[in-house]
Formats: structure tokens, C-alpha cells, sequence
């Protein structure tokens, strides 16, 4: 425990990295019946590199499909990946060492999308978030204690810590989540398309809770959404994903403002639309899997892009994007 | 006419009983006005394709019972898009399930309203046998769970070719086997399904929530209803699929004359694609409207807040401006306005009274900051 709180202190000076991810990939592997033959894989993350500062919120954007809810899932050590390195804290993370699961956990928190199968139905939002505290090790006399600072905290009400989850409303079950998550202090919270079942209202205020507990118990975040309007509002740096390849990643005011990826630009034009009702033209989206990922539906297609899938090229200041449209831009890695 | 009339005189009794002896200014004022303004619902009587009147419906249960309408009345016309907008337990999916007959009755129970359909039939007091012929005809409905709309024992094609045949059974046009798998093919490609031939070949369970969900509203969509009704048609699908579906049924609209009724919580979806914006909350409409004119100008204290609820600026935007609290429990709910305990305007008037839902052609809200200025 020394040694974690040494590396800790170390780590964290003001506006370090807390996270580091590089080339992080994921490949699942389907089918293979017969044992001669290589089964096939899926590669939900490929290649993917991203860092988050401390005190940051770095929106992760893309589609069903892109691998977003994959990287949440590496970092809380449920998937082990296929390749990369990942630092966290200053600590280089081997998926095989227990120990190294272990602080991942203790110190990553993560909220689902899902408040209804996330939570225990047959515990009481008391357990639920007991469970936390007794998982990170922390003495039975203490445990009330906790409960009682982090439930005013995430916004429960404290009469709601003896009922069930069924007998809350979405909202409550989110905030149930939040304090789960929290009770044990964390460094990092990921949060998984947190808002995407709750009503508009609701979302509002679970939203305003979120960058309220930021700032009061110096978190950083990583907000995985497919919401344009929330995901602006809540990072300050995004990175957009499209079909397992991080497309483009920048300050948030810059990659929306000046989207430079064709896929980009689709988003941001669809957030448009949305708020102006003019039209898009809209395109099957079919991942190719030669050459430029994004090459069977973007409207400039060039000869380069049936070649490799472009690397990332620097297009303004921490803003890169893969395109080879950019490549007058220097190449970022 | 006579009959709006009657009803008019109902809930005009009703409510004046109510508030029998209360020296309120602005409530006898407000009901002077209601003999005076025409109404929406009177002025589109005659090409409405559809009218909802007076709808109240209680869910009854052992606990007792829950109204979760009151003295809805709504109305969409001939090739009208018409959106519903509420969060959840405003009675909106109840409304929509009513008016295809697909409610539990028990433990739904219809205490007073009725549902015109085509300028004569009431749905309401519609026979099984008569329904059946309605439903899946000149009435359709896409579901909010799109897996209870397939059934988990046929392929997707079968069933996608079964609603075609019937559609054209009914037109008394021949079916043409092949014809009709490319019209299926068509149209699964224009709602972004990437191998069409394939999807035709699977059960629903091998399908993946947004694939189901496009495929069953293909099949409401190959019938040619006369009336749509559309349960939140959005959820579950992407951005991209989400703006493909809405350019499609803007498109079905305006070249078969399909009416629709879209039932959704997303404000700013339902400005994009309806002619007209009902609001609801706590199982009433708080207000009507033209649909651009709910969004960029809502009068209702709980639209403005539906509004400024949606996250505009960026990371150093101020935090969102929303009222406390949660959609209310439909069992215990205020005495007065439904939305007084939420609402940063009320008045003690507020929590005496339920207004009423009152204004011109242009739009109705159910509130008592606007019951003054509409008389004069």
C-alpha cells in the first residue's frame, strides 16, 4: 500500500498525464470450429492512442460498434488487450499481474450505461454501495461514515439507501451508480453513455452533478457518448472513433468548430441539422477493411487511401486527425 | 358540432363546480374564454383524420387507481405529422397504444373520451374482429420494443413479404413474389442496412437492436397506413440512421400522404420532423403548438425547461438550467398545476388551481401565467 501511495505522490503533479494509452488494440476472436484453421477476428480496437490529464474530461465519440464501451472495459481490467501499453498514474499496467488489476480498480471507477442490470436487484442501495467499500478493503467501522458523505454528494436523498433499486426512478439508480463508484476516492471515473437512458431533464441535472462532483473531488473523466450535444459540453478534448480507429482527437471547441475528418464533419453536420433542420446527404456506413478504414463512404476518396489506413497527422495545436487529406500537417507519431 | 358543443359544456360544469366559490379573478376569466376561443380541435374538425376527445384512462391495480390521462384530446389531420413529447410516465406510449386498441383493458380502464378514426369510426368502442382489420391496415403502428413487433419464429423476410402481401390484398392489387422482395430490398437499403439479402434470411434474435428496430418499422412503412404511429422511433439507432429514418419518413409523408403521429421525449427531434408539437406531462398536454414555434419559443414553464435542459455550449458553458425534482409519481400527484411543484414561476393560484388548456389556432398552453393575456 506504501508503494502505491509513493508512486501516487510521485505521479500526480498538476496537469500530468493520469492516463496513458498506446496502440492499445482488441481483438476478439469468432468462430474458429475447427483447429487447423486461424479463427477469424474482430478488431473492436485497433491501434488506439489517447492520454487524459489530470482534472480532464476527454470524450471518447462514435457509433455502436467503434470500440468505445471496449476501452472502458480494458481499463477496469474486464478485457485483457490483444496489444498496447498502458499507463496509469505513472504505473506501467501488465494485464497478467493481479496486483496491477488491482490498482487499476481501486483507483478507476466506472458508471454503465445500463442503471438497471448494473445494479443488484435483490440488495439495497445501502449494500449496493457497501459492496465498493468492502471490495477496496476498508474497515467495517468506516463504512457508514463513507456512505453518509457520498450520498448527499451524487444528490440522493439519504431515504432512498434503504429501498431497492426498482423502487427508484432512473435518475436515483445513476446517482446509486455514481456513489458506488465514488464512495472508495478515485482518480478516474468512466463514464459509459451514463446519461443515454434518463429523460432530458433528468440528464440535465445528472450532467450538472457530474462536472459539480469534478471540480469538488478533483476527478478526471472519460465520457464515452454518441451524443454530440453532451459530449461538447462535458470534455474539454474528444477523440472520435470509427469502427475500431481513432479518426481524430483535439481540444473539443477546435474538433467541432473545424472538423478536418470526413467523418467528423458527418457528425458535427448531423448535430447541425438537428438544431437548424436543413438536410445531409447521409451514407451507408461500411467500414472498408483495405487501406483507409473510412474509404467505401468518404466522398474524397484519393488513390493513397486504398493503400494503409492513414497514420495521424498534427492539423492545429493537440488536434490530429487520420486523414490524408491533412498530410500537409506533420505526421503525429 | 353539436357534440364538440356538448362536451365543451361538460368540462365547463365540471370544472366550475370545482372551483365553485373561489373569488379568483383570472379563473372565471379563463373560463370565459373558453366559450369564446374556437379551439384547434373545433377548427380542424373537418379534416381530421384522426381526433382524440376527452381521453381519460386509470390504470387500475390492487393499490387502487392511477389516472394516467386526463381529458386528453388531440388531433392529427390528413397527412399530418404530428409529434408527442413528454418524458417518461407522461402517458404518452399510453395515448399512442390506445388509439391502436393495443392497450391491457383491465388494468387499463377508459373512464370517459373517445377516438374517431376516419371521420366515423370510434376505436374505442371497436369490436376485436373489426380492429384486426384496422391494425396493420389504414392503421399502423411501429413499437417502442421492436422485438415484440417481430414474431421470434419466422424469418425476417417472410415476415416483411407477409405485410407486403396483405397490403396488397387489401388494395385488391395482385402480389408479385419477386416485385415485392425488391420493393423490401429497397427499402431496407434506404434505412442504412448494409447486406439487405442477408438480414431477409435471419430471425429477428440473430438481428442487432437497431437492425430490428429498422426492420420493423420497414414493415409498418411497407403497409401504406393511412395513420402511422411512431413510439420512439429513434431510440436504439445511431445518429446517422436516426437522420436517415426521419428523411425517409419525411419522405413517406409527402408522397403517399402518410399521416403520422410520433411519440418520442426528444424535443428537438420532434421540431425537425412534425407539423405540430403536443407537450404532456403528468398524463395532460401542458401545450400545443406549430412545432418550430414549441422550440425556439415555448410558453410553458415546463417546455422552457425541456429546452434548456439539451447541453448547447462547451466544457466552460454554465451549468444547465432545470428545474429540481423528477417527473411526478402519477399516484400522488399535486392538487393544482402539475408541474407547480417543479416550476421556478409558480404562484400560490398555481397550487389551488389546475389551469386550463387554452389559446388560439396558433397554440394552446395549460397555464395560468398565460390565461389573462388570451382574452384581450
Amino acid at each position: 500500500m506504501e508503494a502505491i501511495q509513493a508512486v501516487l505522490g510521485a505521479g500526480c503533479t498538476p496537469m500530468t498525464r493520469i492516463l496513458e494509452v498506446e496502440n492499445l488494440s482488441v481483438h476478439f476472436k469468432v468462430g474458429g470450429l475447427s483447429l487447423l484453421v486461424k479463427p477469424p477476428s474482430v478488431k473492436a480496437v485497433d491501434g488506439v492512442s489517447f492520454y487524459i490529464n489530470e482534472g480532464e474530461t476527454l470524450g471518447l465519440a462514435g457509433e455502436t460498434g467503434s470500440g468505445k464501451s471496449t476501452i472502458a472495459k480494458v481499463l477496469v481490467g474486464l478485457y485483457k488487450p490483444t496489444s498496447g501499453r498502458i499507463r496509469f498514474m505513472g504505473r506501467e499496467i501488465r494485464f497478467d499481474h493481479r496486483g496491477d488489476i488491482t490498482f487499476l480498480r481501486r483507483n478507476i471507477g466506472i458508471v454503465f450505461q445500463d442503471p438497471v442490470s448494473s445494479l443488484n436487484p435483490r440488495l439495497r442501495v445501502r449494500d449496493i454501495i457497501r459492496e465498493a467499500l468492502v471490495a477496496a478493503g476498508v474497515d467495517r467501522k468506516e463504512h457508514d461514515e463513507k456512505i453518509a458523505q457520498i450520498v448527499p454528494l451524487v444528490g440522493l436523498r439519504p431515504s432512498s439507501l434503504n429501498s431497492y433499486p426498482r423502487q427508484l426512478s432512473g435518475g436515483e439508480k445513476q446517482r446509486v451508480s455514481l456513489a458506488r463508484a465514488l464512495v472508495v476516492p478515485k482518480k478516474l471515473l468512466i463514464l459509459d453513455e451514463p446519461t443515454s437512458s434518463l429523460d432530458v431533464s433528468v440528464q440535465a441535472q445528472v450532467l450538472n452533478t457530474l462536472r459539480r462532483l469534478k471540480s469538488e473531488l478533483g476527478l478526471s473523466y472519460l465520457f464515452i457518448t454518441h451524443d454530440l450535444n453532451v459530449l461538447k459540453y462535458m470534455s474539454n478534448r474528444v477523440c472520435v472513433m470509427f469502427y475500431g480507429k481513432l479518426v481524430e482527437s483535439g481540444p473539443t471547441k477546435s474538433v467541432i468548430n473545424q472538423p478536418k475528418h470526413p467523418y467528423t464533419q458527418e457528425l458535427v453536420a448531423n448535430l447541425l441539422r438537428r438544431s437548424e433542420s436543413g438536410s445531409v446527404v447521409i451514407r451507408e456506413h461500411q467500414p472498408s477493411f483495405e487501406g483507409c478504414i473510412y474509404k467505401r463512404i468518404c466522398p474524397y476518396v484519393m488513390s493513397e487511401c486504398s493503400q494503409t489506413h492513414p497514420p495521424l497527422y498534427h492539423v492545429g495545436e493537440e488536434h490530429s486527425v487520420a486523414c490524408y487529406l491533412s498530410k500537409a500537417g506533420i505526421l503525429a507519431q | 358540432m353539436q357534440r364538440l358543443t356538448k362536451i365543451k359544456f361538460k368540462i365547463l360544469t365540471l370544472n366550475v363546480d370545482s372551483v365553485d366559490d373561489k373569488p379568483y379573478k383570472s379563473v372565471s376569466r379563463h373560463f370565459r374564454c373558453m366559450s369564446s376561443t374556437p379551439t384547434i380541435l373545433e377548427e380542424r374538425a373537418t379534416s381530421s383524420l384522426l381526433q382524440v376527445r376527452n381521453l381519460t384512462i386509470d390504470y387500475v391495480s390492487i393499490d387502487g387507481s392511477v389516472r394516467v390521462l386526463e381529458d386528453v384530446s388531440i388531433s392529427v389531420d390528413t397527412s399530418e405529422v404530428v409529434g408527442i413529447v413528454g418524458e417518461s410516465g407522461s402517458g404518452k406510449t399510453t395515448l399512442g397504444l390506445s388509439i391502436l386498441g393495443l392497450l391491457d383493458r383491465p388494468p387499463a380502464k377508459v373512464r370517459r373520451g373517445e377516438i374517431i378514426f376516419d371521420g366515423e369510426t370510434d376505436l374505442l368502442r371497436l369490436d376485436d374482429h373489426k380492429f384486426e382489420k384496422l391494425r396493420g391496415g389504414h392503421l399502423s403502428i411501429v413499437l417502442q420494443e421492436s422485438v415484440e413487433a417481430l414474431n421470434p419464429v419466422y424469418k425476417v423476410g417472410f415476415q416483411l413479404l407477409e405485410a407486403l402481401e396483405a397490403a396488397s390484398k387489401r388494395e385488391k392489387k395482385s402480389f408479385n413474389r419477386e416485385s415485392a422482395k425488391r420493393e423490401v430490398l429497397r427499402l431496407l437499403e434506404e434505412l442504412c442496412v448494409s447486406q439487405p439479402s442477408m438480414v431477409l434470411d435471419k430471425y429477428p434474435h440473430e438481428l442487432s437492436g437497431g437492425m430490428r428496430k429498422r426492420v420493423a418499422i420497414a414493415m409498418a412503412i411497407l403497409q401504406k397506413p393511412k395513420l402511422l404511429v411512431l413510439d420512439e422511433p429513434t431510440t436504439g439507432l445511431d445518429a446517422y440512421v436516426q437522420s436517415r429514418l426521419l428523411t425517409l419518413l419525411r419522405q413517406l409523408n409527402r408522397e403517399y400522404g402518410v399521416a403520422m403521429l410520433i411519440v418520442t421525449h426528444d424535443l428537438p427531434l420532434a421540431a425537425t420532423i412534425c407539423d405540430r408539437i403536443y407537450v404532456m406531462y403528468a398524463g395532460r398536454i401542458l401545450e400545443e403548438g406549430e412545432a418550430k414555434a414549441v422550440l425556439n419559443s415555448p410558453k410553458h414553464p415546463y417546455t422552457k425547461a425541456l429546452v434548456s435542459a439539451i447541453p448547447q455550449g462547451f466544457v466552460d458553458a454554465p451549468p444547465l438550467d432545470v428545474p429540481p425534482g423528477e417527473p411526478p409519481d402519477l399516484k400522488r400527484l399535486p392538487k393544482g398545476c402539475k408541474f407547480a411543484p417543479r416550476c421556478p414561476k409558480k404562484t400560490s393560484l398555481c397550487e389551488a388551481f389546475e389551469p386550463l388548456l387554452l389559446g388560439s389556432h396558433t397554440g394552446r398552453v395549460r397555464c395560468w401565467l398565460y390565461s389573462d393575456d388570451k382574452n384581450t
